[in-house]
Formats: C-alpha cells, sequence, structure tokens
C-alpha cells in the first residue's frame, strides 16, 4: 500500500488522471465509432512526429537552464535547413538529410548565441527564452519575405518573391521516414517504422550522450551546482552546451515533422509549437529540473495520443468541437502543476 | 497562527462588509435599470377597422426631448431608449396639434410598437410588445479558434485602421 | 559624478527608451503619414489602453514581476460585456454594469492567480503566462459551451446558430465609445475623450494614494526582499495576493474601456494580447521588471502607438508590403520584451557579483561601484 502511495506521489495526480483519461477514451472510441486501428496508427503517427521536440527539453532541463520555451529558435533553424532543401532540390531521403544537415550549422550557431545570452540571465531563463523564440520567429517572418528564394513551389506565384506560408514537401521528403519499413495492416493501420526507429535512434543517442563525461557534468551543473563548480566544471560552457543540443534537436525535430505532415510551415507556425513540448514532456513526468528518457516517450505518447483520442472520440460522442477546450486546460494545466512544485531555484 | 480578533471587531467588520455586498448589488440593479435599452417603433398606420386614422400630412415625433422625427403616415421609425421612463411628444406636421404621453415600460419588455393614430387620440392600449417574427440570422460563424493551443495569433488583433490619402 | 559620466548612465539605463525612440522617429517620415493624423491616433490610444498598462504597476511594486496574468482580468471583464449586451444594457451605464459584473469574477480570478504565483515564487511570469492559457480554455468552456446551454441567454443574436456559445463576433454597438462620447471635447481640431483620461487620471491618484497606505508600504517591502519583510510582520503571501488582486480587477475595468473604443469584441481573441500590449508598452516607456512609475506607462504607451501606427505604412512604402511593417512591429514588440528583461538580469547577476566582490574586501573604488550597481539593480519601486 505504501508502495502505490509513493508512486501516487512521484507520478503524480494529474499525470495518472491524464493516463486512466486516455485509457478510457480508447476503451470508449469502439463504442462512439471510432475506428482504433486508425486511431493507434494516428498516435504511432503523431508520436514520431512530436517526440524528437519533446526530446530537446531533456538536455536543457537536466543542466538547469529550466523548460526549453524557446525551442521555435531550433525550429527556426530546421525551417532554414528544410527550405535551402527544397530550394535545391534534393529529393527523397537525400531531402531529408541534406534539409537535417543543412539546419545543423543554423541549429548550432543559433543554439551558441542562445546559450550565451541564457547565460547571463540565470533565474529569469524560462520567461526570457518565451520571448526570445517569439522575437525570433517574427525576424524570420520578414526574412521569408525578404530572402532570396527562388524555387516554384515555394514562391509566391504572383509577386515573385516571399515564401508561401505552407509549402508541401510533396515530391521532396515527404513521409520517406514513414514509408520506410513501413507496416500496413489492413487499409488503415500504418505503422511508421522508419520515423520511430529514427526517433528512437535520437533517444538513444542522447541516453548515450548523458552517459557520458560531458553529460554527468552537464547533469551535474543542472542538479548539484556547488559540486560541479568544485569539481572544477565551466557551468556556463556545459549550459551553452546543453542549449546548444536542444536547438539542434528542435531543427531535426521540425524536418522530421514536415516529411510525415507533408508541408513545411512557416511565419508564425512555430510560435506555439514550444508549448506542445513542453507540456508533453511534463505530462510524462518530468519536473522543471529533472527528465528522463522515460518521461520523453511516455509523456510525447501520452500527450500526443490525448490530442488525437480526445477530438475523435469526445466529438463523436458529444457531436461539439469541446476536445480543442479540454486539451488547452489539460496542457496547461499540466504545465502549471509542474511549475508550481517545490523545487530549489537555480541560482 | 491564528490572530484572536475583538469580537466587536468582528462585528463591525461583518457589518461593514455586509454593507458593501448591499451596496454592489444595489449599484447593479441600478445600473441594470438605467442603462437598459428598449426600441420604440413608432407606427404612423391606419387602423385595420378604419376608427382611427394617421394624421394627414404626418407627425413630427419627438422622444425624451430628442432631436424629432418625422413620420409621415404609413411609416414606421425604431427609436432606441435607456431607461423606463419616457416622454413621447408628437406634434402634427400640417397643423399644431401636440401631444405629450408619458410612457412607463416594463424592464424587460425589448421592443414596442407604438400606434401613432391610438398615441394621438389617447385610446388606450397604444402600445403593445413586438416581437420580430424570425430573427435575423447571419451566416454561420465557425465555433471556437483553431490553433488556440497558446493563441499567440501573430497576425495582430490590433487594427490598424491604414487612412487612404 | 562627471557630466560625461551621468551622460552616459543616463543612455544605459535609458537604452530601451532611445533606442525605441530613434525607431519610431525613423519610421514616421516614410510612413507619409500627417501629424495631425499621428497626434489623433495618440489620444485616442491613450484613452484606449493606459489604463489596462496601469494595471501592471502594482505587481511590479510587489516585486512580482510583470503579470502577464492580468489576461484573467481582461475575461472577466469581457463576461461582464457578454451579459450587458445579453440584457441589452446599454451607454455608460452598460460599461458600469460591465464592470460591476467583472468585478467579483477579476477577484475570484486574482485571488486564483496570486495563489498560484505564490507557489512558484521566482518564476511568476512564466507562470503567470501560461496561467493565461489555462484560464483561456476555461473561459472558452464557459463562454462556448456552457452560455447559452447552462446559463440562459436572452439574447439570441449573440448565440451561436446551433443553440449555445456565444458568437465569435460581438457588436457593441450600444455600448460603444460611450465612455469616450460622454466628455467629448474638441480641441484645436483634435477630438479629446475627457471623461476616459479623467478615469485614467483618478486611477493614476489612486495608485500614487495607494503606494502611501500601509498596505502599499507592505507592498514595497515584500518586492524589496520577501525574508526581510516576513521578518518584520509583513504578511507576505496575503500582500502579494492582494497586489495581483487588484491589478486583475484593474485590468478587467482596462479590458472594458479598450472594448467599448473599439466597439467590437472578438469573444474568443480580444484577451489573447492585452498583457503582449500592455507589457510591451510599459517596458518601452522604461521601466523594468522591479521598477516602473506612471510616467514610464504614459511615454511607453505614447512610443509602442506610435510605431504601431506608422511601422506598416513605412513597410508598404520602403518594401512594397505591409506584411513587413506588420511583422516588424511584432518583433519589435517581442523584442523589447526580450531585451528589457534581458538587461533587468544581467544587471541584477551583475550587481549581486560587484557586491560579492565588495565584501570580499576589494578596494574601496570596486565596492562602491558594487554598491552602486546593486542599488540601481534592486531599483526599489521609485
Amino acid at each position: 500500500m505504501d508502495k502505490i502511495k509513493q508512486f501516487v506521489t512521484d507520478f503524480g495526480w494529474p499525470r495518472i488522471i491524464i493516463f486512466l483519461f486516455l485509457l478510457f477514451l480508447f476503451i470508449a472510441a469502439p463504442f462512439v465509432g471510432v475506428r482504433i486501428d486508425a486511431s493507434i496508427s494516428d498516435v504511432f503517427n503523431r508520436f514520431g512526429q512530436n517526440a524528437l521536440f519533446v526530446l530537446a527539453m531533456v538536455p536543457m532541463i537536466q543542466s538547469g537552464c529550466g523548460l526549453n520555451f524557446g525551442l521555435s529558435i531550433g525550429i527556426i533553424a530546421g525551417l532554414i535547413g528544410s527550405t535551402l532543401s527544397v530550394q535545391f532540390g534534393l529529393t527523397g531521403l537525400m531531402g531529408f538529410f541534406g534539409a537535417v544537415a543543412l539546419a545543423i550549422p543554423f541549429a548550432v550557431i543559433f543554439g551558441w548565441f542562445y546559450g550565451l545570452l541564457l547565460n547571463k540571465v540565470k533565474g529569469e531563463e524560462m520567461t526570457i527564452a518565451m520571448y526570445v523564440g517569439f522575437a525570433g520567429v517574427m525576424f524570420m517572418c520578414i526574412m521569408w519575405l525578404i530572402l532570396p528564394y527562388t524555387n516554384s513551389t515555394m514562391v509566391w506565384g504572383y509577386a515573385g518573391k516571399g515564401l508561401r506560408t505552407t509549402i508541401s514537401v510533396e515530391g521532396y521528403y515527404r513521409q520517406v521516414l514513414n514509408d520506410f519499413w513501413a507496416i500496413r495492416i489492413g487499409t488503415d493501420f500504418i505503422f511508421p517504422t522508419g520515423m520511430l526507429l529514427f526517433v528512437v535512434f535520437c533517444a538513444f543517442l542522447m541516453w548515450l550522450f548523458l552517459r557520458t563525461k560531458t553529460g554527468t557534468a552537464m547533469t551535474a551543473v543542472g542538479s548539484n551546482p556547488d559540486f560541479a563548480r568544485a569539481s572544477g566544471i565551466s557551468a556556463d560552457r556545459m549550459r551553452t552546451v546543453s542549449v546548444i543540443i536542444s536547438t539542434v534537436l528542435g531543427a531535426v525535430g521540425i524536418v522530421v515533422f514536415q516529411q510525415s505532415y507533408g508541408f513545411i510551415q512557416l511565419y508564425t507556425a512555430p510560435l506555439a509549437m514550444p508549448f506542445a513540448a513542453v507540456a508533453a514532456i511534463l505530462i510524462g513526468g518530468a519536473s522543471v529540473n529533472k527528465a528522463t528518457m522515460v518521461n520523453v516517450l511516455v509523456g510525447a505518447f501520452l500527450f500526443q495520443g490525448l490530442l488525437t483520442m480526445t477530438p475523435s472520440v469526445i466529438n463523436s460522442a458529444l457531436k461539439t468541437d469541446i476536445s480543442e477546450v479540454i486539451r488547452i486546460i489539460v496542457s496547461n494545466g499540466i504545465i502549471i502543476y509542474a511549475l508550481t512544485r517545490k523545487t530549489k531555484v537555480t541560482k | 497562527m491564528k490572530q484572536v480578533i475583538d469580537p466587536k471587531v468582528r462585528t463591525r467588520r461583518l457589518l461593514v462588509r455586509a454593507a458593501l455586498i448591499v451596496v454592489f448589488a444595489g449599484l447593479v440593479v441600478l445600473m441594470f435599470n438605467l442603462g437598459k435599452l428598449h426600441t420604440f417603433i413608432l407606427d404612423n398606420k391606419n387602423l385595420a377597422d378604419g376608427s382611427l386614422t394617421a394624421a394627414r400630412g404626418g407627425n413630427l415625433v419627438s422622444i425624451d426631448g430628442r432631436e424629432a422625427s418625422e413620420i409621415y403616415p404609413g411609416e414606421r421609425s425604431m427609436e432606441k431608449v435607456k431607461g423606463q421612463r419616457h416622454t413621447i411628444t408628437v406634434t402634427s406636421l400640417s397643423g399644431t396639434d401636440k401631444v405629450v404621453r408619458r410612457i412607463s415600460l416594463d424592464l424587460d419588455s425589448e421592443m414596442m410598437l407604438v400606434s401613432l393614430p391610438r398615441l394621438i387620440a389617447g385610446k388606450e392600449p397604444y402600445m403593445e410588445v413586438f416581437v420580430p417574427l424570425n430573427v435575423v440570422t447571419t451566416a454561420e460563424e465557425r465555433a471556437g479558434t483553431d490553433n488556440s493551443f497558446t493563441s499567440p495569433e501573430a497576425g495582430g488583433t490590433d487594427p490598424v485602421v491604414i487612412p487612404t490619402p | 559624478m562627471s557630466g560625461k559620466k551621468s551622460l552616459g548612465r543616463f543612455f544605459t539605463e535609458n537604452a530601451v527608451v532611445i533606442i525605441f525612440l530613434a525607431l519610431t522617429i525613423a519610421a514616421i517620415p516614410p510612413s507619409g503619414l500627417s501629424f495631425q493624423y499621428i497626434i489623433q491616433e495618440m489620444i485616442t490610444r491613450l484613452g484606449r489602453n493606459t489604463f489596462l498598462v496601469l494595471a501592471l504597476l502594482l505587481p511590479i511594486f510587489a516585486g512580482m514581476g510583470l503579470n502577464f496574468g492580468m489576461t484573467l482580468g481582461a475575461m472577466s471583464g469581457q463576461i461582464g460585456l457578454i451579459l450587458a449586451i445579453n440584457w441589452n444594457i446599454g451607454g455608460v451605464e452598460g460599461l458600469l454594469f460591465a464592470a460591476l459584473v467583472g468585478t467579483p469574477i477579476s477577484v475570484l480570478m486574482g485571488y486564483i492567480c496570486g495563489a498560484v504565483l505564490n507557489k512558484a515564487k521566482g518564476r511568476e511570469m512564466v507562470t503567470g503566462y501560461i496561467l493565461a492559457f489555462f484560464i483561456n480554455g476555461v473561459y472558452q468552456f464557459v463562454v462556448l459551451y456552457m452560455m447559452g446551454s447552462i446559463f440562459p441567454i436572452k439574447n439570441p443574436a449573440i448565440v451561436l446558430s446551433r443553440g449555445y456559445g456565444i458568437r465569435n463576433t460581438l457588436n457593441l454597438e450600444n455600448v460603444r465609445q460611450s465612455l469616450d462620447d460622454l466628455l467629448m471635447l474638441k480641441v484645436g481640431g483634435f477630438l479629446i475623450p475627457v471623461a476616459t483620461f479623467l478615469i485614467i487620471g483618478l486611477l493614476c491618484v489612486f495608485v500614487v494614494w495607494f503606494k502611501k497606505t500601509k498596505l502599499g508600504q507592505d507592498m514595497r517591502a515584500v518586492g524589496h526582499d520577501m525574508t526581510v519583510a516576513e521578518a518584520a510582520g509583513v504578511p507576505v503571501d496575503r500582500t502579494r495576493i492582494i497586489a495581483i488582486i487588484i491589478s486583475t480587477v484593474l485590468a478587467s475595468f482596462g479590458q472594458i474601456i479598450f472594448l467599448q473604443n473599439m466597439g467590437n469584441m472578438a469573444t474568443y481573441n480580444a484577451h489573447d494580447q492585452t498583457s503582449f500590449f500592455a507589457v510591451a508598452a510599459i517596458l518601452v516607456g522604461g521601466a523594468s521588471v522591479k521598477k516602473a512609475s506612471i510616467p514610464n506607462v504614459i511615454i511607453g504607451v505614447i512610443l509602442l502607438h506610435v510605431l504601431y501606427v506608422v511601422t506598416p505604412r513605412a513597410g508598404q512604402n520602403l518594401f512594397g508590403s505591409a506584411m513587413i511593417g506588420e511583422y516588424f512591429r511584432q518583433f519589435i514588440g517581442y523584442g523589447v520584451i526580450a531585451l528589457t528583461l534581458v538587461l533587468y538580469a544581467w544587471k541584477a547577476r551583475q550587481g549581486a557579483a560587484r557586491a560579492r566582490e565588495g565584501l570580499r574586501g576589494g578596494n574601496s573604488a570596486t565596492a562602491a561601484a558594487g554598491t552602486a550597481a546593486a542599488d540601481t539593480a534592486k531599483g526599489g519601486a521609485k
């Protein structure tokens, strides 16, 4: 009994409620005429689309920078990479990895500056990250309008300049990961093997990294700054490294998202993306200063499951579009829950 | 840490709070009464039974001393008013007849159809509740907002009116 | 201190204002707008926005940073307006009715917000921001699903045709500019909504008076140092909650004033950018996270809104695209908030570091510089 109690306090009531709610949705789905195989397929797909964003939260949480509300910086780098890839006419797997390769240098540079900035503002990282992200997105909005892209699939037809709001990657790298070794069962169930393998691979790399010397040093900076200082670890350097990794993962994440979703979304689309990732990792059981791979995978699965299942099940059951509201309340509720937990304030 | 409060202070506090709530409720009711809008539909048509006809040449109607509007026979005009007590002044455009009527409305009467011929003749009831036949329905709007996970709408909700030079 | 040095200090302390002023002035000529137009627009926007921005002051005094939770107040005010429209209450009385209805709701919201922020000391701002999203969900639930189904709505014109939920856009015709028109003066070709400005003036007087009360003093003590205040017997948590409650109630009034001037209300979006505009304005006016004054508010509203008026036209004329101006002003808004927060956090850290060095017994000059910097950093609401 004590064990259960301990588990409940560790895991937190909100998460258990969300888990039970999701379970309920899956059970209820067939009764309201929602195809369970299509739903599960959808959940897997969305899990793969978003898991890297959630994974991107880990390094900064570990190094004590808090939740990365400025993930949009990484997403912007990814958008630059993917638009360049399309501009150069790279197709297929080449297009995808080209986009990733082109995005990473930008991500590293952005991440480096972003990290330097966050080192100057310890204790206030989250609010500032949020606004730096917003400002970055708005700045890139201007850039998308004036950068000299020429590929006719991307540029507004009538003006001849300025990128479209959404760009189809059909014929470039649409679904290249999803279709890789994809398993089809029946008409509605598709298991996106390639994408999930890629995600697991990235998560595994992160897991490995956290066990390297740099990785443990990074965790030490976050969890025990005094000890870290005593053992001669440069806190600022470790924090910068964590921000860079987070930014790179954001960049790769958006390319993965695009290949599955089929479109590059520019302009203000990245504004809201960090919030979903933050909510997901917190639902997975992470706190503001501790996160594990389990948190990432469970969180991404629960959150995306919730996002997929609530609209289909609730809407067909109640004949309203109330799921949107449930989504807002649940995802922001969990962030508040995490922010109000008693944790030591990083200085 | 429990503070010991003097019972005298407590009763006084309670009284003050109760008084505040009463004042608050009073203000709400007062504003409701003062600000409640009613719509008069001033109808200058001959009565169906032909017993009364609209003044030939039409009337000048003024409500609560506002600028008068001309209403010709067979016409209707709409006026919005605030509050429940009103004065309607009707002057015939041709002659010098002038009728002043004081009207007191119910709080929940939204639209009142006022028959001018009856009002001039002083024949009760010159006022009846008007129920619009069909409520104007505009095209269906999309309920809720899309993409409202966070909704920092980048489009900007601040409408900048760009003047045409 | 030499004149040169104090000039330098003036520039660093007012960097944001000066950069912003330069940007704004640079953007005026290419916009091609006449001064006549800009000034009229400024008068209107001062009346429209100042009240909302003033609502931010008290939490800053109490050391809680920028109250992003003011959106909660805005939503309460909107509920008041929806009910005023529902019962067809018009004119200034309609606005007062909306404010009266909004008051208890915003007190409750403010209490919730304050209690939550007390549990998240040290990260009030981000928590307030997310809390606004959360309550936005609750607001949508109430307005979009409960109104017309559980709460009866009398006026069919504001209900969605599916039978419940309020329409996306509400016409505030009955209360439109009723406060502004109450006492509209025409001075030298400019229309001045005197009544609105009187109310704003009253609020300013209230703020000045409030700072001198016992509660106001407590608030400043809490803002200065929570532990010291606690030790001195100031009920810290309670004071913080009161600061947020007052701010939330003021925000609800402010939103009503804002919307009566706009004349329309986007039921589900009108509050989205409330805190963004208010926070950007107060920061542009030279306030920081811990220090703000009434002049900051007024200067900020003017500067931010001049920029907002001129940039789309400037973008159109310079780059042939109004969208560039549109994005630019958004970028500037977010950028200013980020920049001010960064400058503040940076200064605070520098001050702390120098003060530490000073304590370690560095030479007297650095010690003096350190305390001076620490003073600037602490800033104390003046």
